[in-house]
């Protein structure tokens, strides 16, 4: 007995000595100047993104001998892990997040102000002013634009020509008749792929009661839903019925679909050309089954409605190592590595240098985003605290109607009254 | 000196208590602790997005109580629970008896069965998605090629077929556990009574009325309160199925909990709808314990 517990006494000391070894040659590394950064994020994990996020990391690691430790989570999942990390106290330097993300982070209080960081005249020297503005909360800029764009409609121009349309549909009545002109072919091809399903339900509406010309809330953050909500609502019924758009279809589906040629129409933003080039399609065919579109109107003469869309960096105030992160951010955001990331996934760079090369500017799939962004709008929910339960409440409204349970006048009294307990 | 006896040995008592005490350690840092903790976050406005937090008496319970759709989550529940245990009890034992029989392959038919259990529930829930999903899904496929429908059928977009949906889903994966149980139990019925059954001319279904069923009473009691408890714990086929949806047709108290908690960030009403499912899962206990300890 007392052997055994010599032995174990022995372990425990050799493993505490190893433990401490192991600390002294971490700070030791920290002192030569070699930081470990953690870089937390989604699209690492992804198979579109997940060979170029490790040739980024591999990339800067060997340049400043630095090392990048990934975590990765789904994009479903990444807003609730970063806030249990961080409310775990666990090592966060830097991350990657989408405008929705960034605010949910944002409102926690944790974001480093990258004005301190990186300091203003360069952010103002490397990017444009509207660019910079999506990443600015109360006169800080906590969000560092790592690519921009806005989620407009995507169309498979081949469908289109088989159903008799050389231009795509620009006021809702040629939207319509363009559907029943797809549905007519009788090809099983879904016409337009608006989500009805989960969050992205509530994106996708979003944009649609804007050109119906009513919106969610007010400026002052009251719920507006306006009777222009009603003829919304009434215009997704009217569809489904017809056959036009289909329930249980989240933006998953509709990329899926879309890549296989059975959907002719539905939102996105420029990461389609991700899961289309991820189904076979040679990069620079991508335009020939894949392209960007102006939402059509309510009356010719409207303007177009999008939604912005983008994906920021942000630093962590708690880091230890905000000078690696920046660092690290600098290189993700040279012309050459954004460069790549834009040829392999169609990512548009943020910075002025890089934006404005050749290759950025003639890109002919890039164009109908860059075009949309001029208009683009900022989701209603995207400065909200709570924008995920606004969202639900949305999509449960939306659906009860789409499903029959109620009227689309009921769904805008119901939506009504949540909305207003919730905000 | 009442504590040493034997020559300073540990008396049978101290030495129990000696035992009890790593185990009781667990039990409080991993269960008591947590689920206290809980509770008293019930009573507060702690978000995932603000460490602070502060007390705010029944609020949450007024909340969770006043919202319209609090109830039909419970209701939902109560369906998903009283189907997706039934169903699989009930396939579970029609499979048990047969395998009973003893006939040739029957134990490999019984390791195949398990392979279902085996499988983690989130793959069941997207092998199922994609069996039902309306545009690309294998079933519609099938009745489509064998001329049944002329339409995709949106199995999972409509509110009663996504929950008798997600209630097959879980039925699969659960009715090799109900199987092994209940085969367990009918071997356990003495054969000698079947046999003296039968001489005094019992059919089948009388030796199955008369014989089986009155010999796994308790082991068909046992069986459907654990199945019970574990439907009203089980969160990954629904969720990965349906997210809830749609209209919170699916939407049953373990997603609410997480939906309130790590969608809409607030973890008090989270700890709420928690503590009132607590209350739920305790009434199945309960019985299950008083069941356990009458057995003994």
């Amino acid at each position: 007995m007392r052997k055994v517990l010599a032995i174990a006494l022995i372990s425990l000391l050799s493993l505490s000595l190893f433990a401490a070894g192991a600390g002294e040659s971490q700070n030791a590394s920290a002192e030569s100047g070699s930081t470990s950064i953690v870089w937390a994020g989604w699209s690492g994990e992804e198979e579109a993104t997940r060979d170029i996020f490790q040739r980024m990391r591999t990339g800067y690691e060997e340049q400043s001998g630095n090392t990048v430790q990934w975590v990765g989570w789904t994009w479903a999942d990444t807003a609730q892990q970063l806030l249990i990390r961080l409310q775990g106290g666990e090592q966060l330097d830097i991350a990657q997040t989408d405008i929705g993300i960034f605010n949910t982070v944002a409102q926690t209080g944790a974001l480093a102000d990258l004005n301190e960081i990186f300091g203003r005249e360069w952010l103002e020297e490397n990017f444009a002013p509207s660019t910079l503005a999506v990443g600015q909360i109360d006169g800080k800029q906590l969000g560092l634009p790592w690519s921009m764009a806005a989620i407009t409609m995507v169309y498979n121009p081949q469908i289109l020509e088989r159903a008799g349309w050389s231009e795509v549909p620009s006021t809702i009545e040629e939207f319509e008749q363009c559907m029943a002109d797809i549905a007519a072919l009788g090809e099983g091809i879904i016409p337009y792929g608006v989500s009805t399903k989960d969050d992205t339900a509530a994106g996708d509406l979003m944009p649609w009661l804007w050109t119906f010309g009513t919106t969610v809330f007010n400026e002052d953050g009251s719920v507006n839903l306006g009777p222009e909500a009603v003829d919304t609502i009434n215009w997704y019924k009217d569809l489904l019925a017809k056959g036009y758009i289909q329930m249980d279809i989240g933006r998953g589906d509709a990329r899926q679909l879309f890549a296989q040629g059975m959907m002719a129409f539905y939102d996105d933003a420029v990461l389609a050309k991700g899961q289309a080039v991820s189904a076979g399609v040679d990069p620079a065919e991508v335009v020939n089954v894949c392209s960007a579109m102006p939402r059509p109107v309510l009356n010719a003469g409207d303007e177009s409605q999008s939604t912005m869309w983008g994906h920021m960096l942000v630093i962590f105030d708690s880091s230890q190592y905000k000078d690696s992160a920046a660092d690290f951010a600098k290189y993700l955001l040279s012309d050459d590595v954004a460069l790549e990331y834009f040829e392999q996934n169609g990512m548009p760079p943020v910075t002025n240098s890089a934006a404005n090369t050749e290759e950025v500017l003639n890109d002919e799939y890039l164009k109908g985003f860059i075009d949309a962004t001029a208009t683009a709008k900022l989701d209603e929910t995207a400065r909200m605290t709570n924008a995920s339960e606004i969202k639900t409440i949305i999509v449960e409204e939306l659906q009860r109607t789409l499903l029959g349970q109620t009227t689309a006048e009921e769904c805008v009294e119901n939506m009504r009254t949540r909305l207003n307990a919730a905000i | 000196m009442a504590k040493f006896r034997n020559n300073g040995r540990l008396t049978d008592t101290q030495t129990g208590i000696l035992l009890v005490i790593p185990g009781l350690a667990v039990f409080i840092a991993v269960i008591l602790y947590p689920f206290i903790s809980a509770i008293a976050m019930s009573f507060t406005d702690r978000s995932l997005l603000n460490p602070n937090s502060s007390f705010v008496g029944l609020d949450n319970y007024i909340k969770v109580f006043s919202d319209p759709y609090f109830f039909q989550t419970v209701w939902t529940t109560i369906i998903f629970v009283v189907f997706a245990t039934l169903i699989p009890f009930t396939l579970g034992l029609i499979w048990a008896i047969v395998l009973n029989q003893g006939f040739r392959g029957s134990e490999f038919l019984r390791g195949v069965t398990l392979v279902n259990w085996i499988i983690p529930g989130t793959a069941i829930g997207f092998l199922w998605s994609w069996i039902f999903n309306g545009q690309y899904g294998i079933l519609n496929g099938l009745l489509s090629a064998l001329g049944i429908i002329d339409e995709n059928i949106s199995f999972l977009g409509q509110p009663a077929s996504a929950l008798i949906c997600v209630i097959i889903a879980r039925s699969w994966q659960m009715l090799p556990w109900y199987m092994a149980f209940l085969l367990g139990g009918l071997q356990g019925v003495p054969v000698e009574r079947i046999e003296a059954a039968r001489i005094d001319g019992a059919n089948n279904l009388q030796v199955f009325r008369y014989i089986v069923i009155p010999g796994m009473r308790q082991i068909f009691f046992l069986v459907l309160i654990l199945g019970a408890i574990g439907n009203l714990q089980h969160f990954d086929i629904p969720w990965t199925m349906t997210e809830g949806g749609p209209a919170r047709a699916t939407t049953t108290l373990s997603i609410e909990v997480y939906r309130t908690a790590f969608k809409n960030w607030k973890l008090g009403q989270a700890a709420t709808v928690g503590t009132v499912w607590a209350v739920l899962l305790l009434l199945f206990s309960v019985v299950y314990l008083k069941q356990v300890r009458e057995s003994d």
